[in-house]
């Protein structure tokens, strides 16, 4: 075990011993990391911001049941994706701005320079259409670099099962950039964003409901 | 789904799962078979990895400063659930006027506590008021201001609060109608307008001046007692650094153990009063205390 590995242990046994300093502290330690997990699957700032509270404060509850199995980052970061995925399920039946076509545009450089903000953007954009469990496993393998074996351990999944998911993620991200990449001349089609909702419950783009509603009042 | 124009060619889903070796072998072997030939799949190949190298690129983002800020406070309003104690988490500048906080009703009042916690300035800034703030007058103001004239009833009823007792016996403290179980007098004293009946408020004058040495930023629960400078000096700490007059405050205990109830005006909401149980010591750096956000009682 590492040295932050047992110090994280440690902050987290004084915390449920009633050390009333130890969860910040732990809080400290983790918070830009779970915050950039958050983000990048759920793609919306505030989205990202309620998930990690909810995250942070089912943490601090259920501290006593932290059983050890895990590295205490790991325990963090389970929290934290079940809370990503939890909400953007609720999110689904609403669609935000965050999932509509236009987001995917303005990540588009118009002027064809196309610098690593650009890229990061393009990225994150990228991410927002992906299924919430792809992009999860991408996160959590890819942009931070956990080893397949944390990562099952935060998704609870086999390990085949987030390498597939890695791989349709990869996929799917790699035909969204290749759309988003500047004079493409062999630029991939988009695709609709399969939430992984029942298509039935999303509801159109403010544009296409006005299109769709020709003729309503 | 992942169609590529042009039959024949390795579907971009394959090569994914090709080079993370989750391609069953049939597939991969046919798939490496075309890939031996087949520039273009290379290069979607050679795409995919490109992918991955932008995906590990992104830049490491720090957590936002309005977002701890809301977090901390969650945190705090959690704690305040479980143990009825607030957990600084860290300490900060003000944020009273953080747009992150405006308008979060209960939660930003244990911000603004946070926020309180971070230097002496806050005291020194409610001494200030005080000393300017002549003998207060009978009637409070209720928006909180320290720097005009109001009154503190103060009680000594020794009632053992609860969580769940709370928003039935403070409003009564408000009201003049203090909690059942022998009310006793104020223990006020140094010159302020002390009640002696064993059931009346005792409108305090905040105008004594701080007899009572106490270390700088800390008011102890027998300093209150004592000298209305430190129920105000208390009061502003926990408004957040804002100056404060009490509209009620009780020497009573919580959960068995002495403890001082405050009620002060919500500021923002004069609907509203916060609670605030302190258990310890007053100050800036170590304060143990409860929050609670009730309904203003009438009158």
């Amino acid at each position: 075990m590492s040295a932050d590995a047992a110090d994280d242990r440690a902050l987290l046994a004084r915390h449920t011993a009633g050390d009333r300093e130890a969860f910040g502290e732990l809080v400290a330690r983790h918070r830009d990391r779970l915050w950039r997990v958050a983000l990048r699957t759920l793609g919306d700032p505030e989205d990202a911001a309620d998930a990690v509270q909810d995250a942070l404060v089912s943490a601090y509850r259920s501290a006593a049941t932290y059983r050890g199995d895990a590295a205490v980052t790991t325990w963090l970061h389970r929290i934290t994706v079940n809370a990503c995925i939890d909400l953007a399920r609720r999110r689904a039946s609403r669609p935000t701005t965050a999932l509509t076509e236009q987001n995917l545009r303005e990540a588009d450089p118009v002027d064809g320079d196309y610098d690593a903000a650009d890229a990061a953007n393009a990225v994150m954009a990228a991410l927002r259409r992906l299924p919430v469990d792809q992009a999860a496993a991408v996160v959590i393998v890819d942009v931070e670099g956990f080893s397949v074996r944390e990562a099952a351990q935060i998704l609870e999944a086999p390990e085949g099962t987030v390498k597939s998911r890695c791989a349709r993620g990869r996929a799917r991200l790699a035909e969204l950039l290749s759309e988003l990449a500047p004079g493409n001349p062999d630029a991939v089609p988009p695709v609709q964003r399969p939430m992984s909702v029942e298509p039935a419950t999303i509801e159109p783009s403010v544009a296409g409901r006005d299109e769709d509603q020709e003729g309503s009042p | 789904m992942t169609e590529h124009p042009g039959a024949g060619h390795v579907d971009l889903e394959v090569l994914a799962e090709l080079d993370e070796g989750v391609a069953g072998p049939q597939v991969e072997q046919a798939a490496r078979a075309h890939l031996e030939h087949c520039a273009g799949c290379r290069e979607r190949m050679a795409h995919l990895r490109t992918t991955r190298a932008l995906l590990s690129a992104l830049p490491a983002d720090r957590m936002p400063e309005a977002v701890q800020t809301r977090i901390d406070a969650a945190l705090a309003t959690a704690s305040v659930d479980g143990s009825g104690t607030v957990v600084p988490m860290r300490r900060r500048t003000r944020v009273w006027n953080s747009p992150a906080v405006a308008g979060a009703a209960a939660v930003a009042a244990v911000v603004v506590l946070i926020g309180a916690l971070v230097a002496g300035n806050v005291i020194h800034h409610g001494k200030k008021t005080q000393t300017a703030s002549a003998p207060l007058a009978s009637e409070g103001n209720r928006q909180g201001s320290a720097a005009g004239a109001a009154s503190i009833k103060e009680w000594a009823t020794g009632a053992n609060y609860t969580a769940a007792t709370i928003p039935t016996l403070v409003p009564r403290l408000v009201t003049g109608t203090p909690p059942a179980g022998a009310p006793a007098p104020p223990l006020t004293a140094s010159g302020s307008g002390g009640a002696s009946g064993a059931t009346t408020t005792d409108s305090k004058s905040a105008a004594v001046p701080a007899a009572t040495p106490v270390p700088e930023g800390a008011f102890t629960q027998d300093a209150m007692r004592m000298d209305s400078s430190a129920l105000l000096g208390c009061g502003t700490i926990l408004a957040g650094g804002v100056p404060t007059v009490p509209v009620a405050v009780d020497f009573a205990s919580w959960n068995g153990k002495p403890a001082v109830i405050f009620a002060l005006p919500a500021v923002g909401h004069p609907e509203s009063l916060d609670v605030w149980v302190v258990r310890s010591t007053c100050s800036t750096s170590s304060l143990d205390v409860y929050f609670r956000r009730i309904p203003r009682p009438a009158g």
